[in-house]
């Protein structure tokens, strides 16, 4: 079980990273009119077999759906729109926590865990719509 | 518990836990009654080795998240392909430690 300050500092981290991720990629996209990740394949799954993994085509997802292309989104990668959505939702959230001293999104990743760990059913379809999205992803030639 | 248990359980899973935690874990084990032993036993502890085997592995996809109970951050390494490769490579050096942190709760759980 993750402790609530190590689960925000990982949080935190992450948003970090996503957002300066997403900023360097538009960034380049605005100087070189290419995807950042054209140029540096930051993927090891893909580098190393050239097959690419379940998330790839993630970042041109959410950038997709931060130009309000929803469908060209989802055609991309459905995962771009949890990402978007953690991108949205938790940082304030844990920022929120941290400053009224409160554990609200820590209890609410246990409930997430304690659910999904209990329930075989939602377990398997999850990982049967990821192995389903791998699927696409190889069809696609990402 | 009987002493020839313990010391048994403890040659058996000592790489399972850190090594300055495994005097205290002995002394909490010889207070414990006898009827816990099947319930230690079935305790689940993951061995960091494995662990490790299968971050280097399958570490961009998070299964080795998966594998040691952390599910949450097993679905967000998945989904940010291992954080963008990142953290993938970050959990090669802090799995184990985390694996045998995991196994202290799972046996602190089986003390309470």
């Amino acid at each position: 079980m993750l402790n609530r300050n190590r689960l925000y500092i990982l949080v935190i981290a992450c948003s970090i990273g996503g957002f300066g991720w997403l900023a360097w990629d538009a960034a380049s996209t605005r100087s070189s009119g290419a995807w950042a990740h054209s140029i540096v394949t930051s993927c090891p799954v893909k580098l190393a077999t050239g097959i690419p993994c379940p998330s790839c085509g993630t970042t041109r997802a959410v950038v997709a759906l931060a130009a309000g292309d929803v469908a060209g989104s989802l055609q991309l990668n459905p995962f771009g729109l949890l990402i978007a959505f953690a991108l949205i939702v938790f940082p304030p959230w844990v920022l929120h926590d941290v400053i009224r001293s409160r554990d609200g999104f820590h209890r609410f990743y246990l409930a997430f865990e304690r659910t999904l760990r209990g329930s075989r059913a939602l377990a398997l379809s999850s990982a049967a719509l990821v192995i389903a999205n791998w699927g696409w992803n190889i069809l696609k030639g990402f | 518990m009987d002493p020839q248990k313990v010391d048994m359980f403890i040659m058996t899973y000592s790489k399972y836990f850190e090594g300055h935690q495994i005097q205290s874990i002995r002394d909490r084990l010889l207070t414990l009654d006898d009827s816990k032993f099947v319930m230690l036993q079935a305790a689940n502890l993951k061995d960091p080795v494995i662990t490790l085997v299968i971050s280097i592995i399958g570490g961009n996809l998070g299964i080795d998240r998966f594998f040691i109970g952390d599910t949450g951050l097993g679905i967000a390494k998945l989904l940010t392909c291992g954080g963008l490769g990142v953290w993938a490579i970050v959990d090669w050096f802090l799995i184990m430690g985390r694996t045998r942190a995991v196994n202290l709760q799972r046996l602190q759980q089986v003390f309470y």
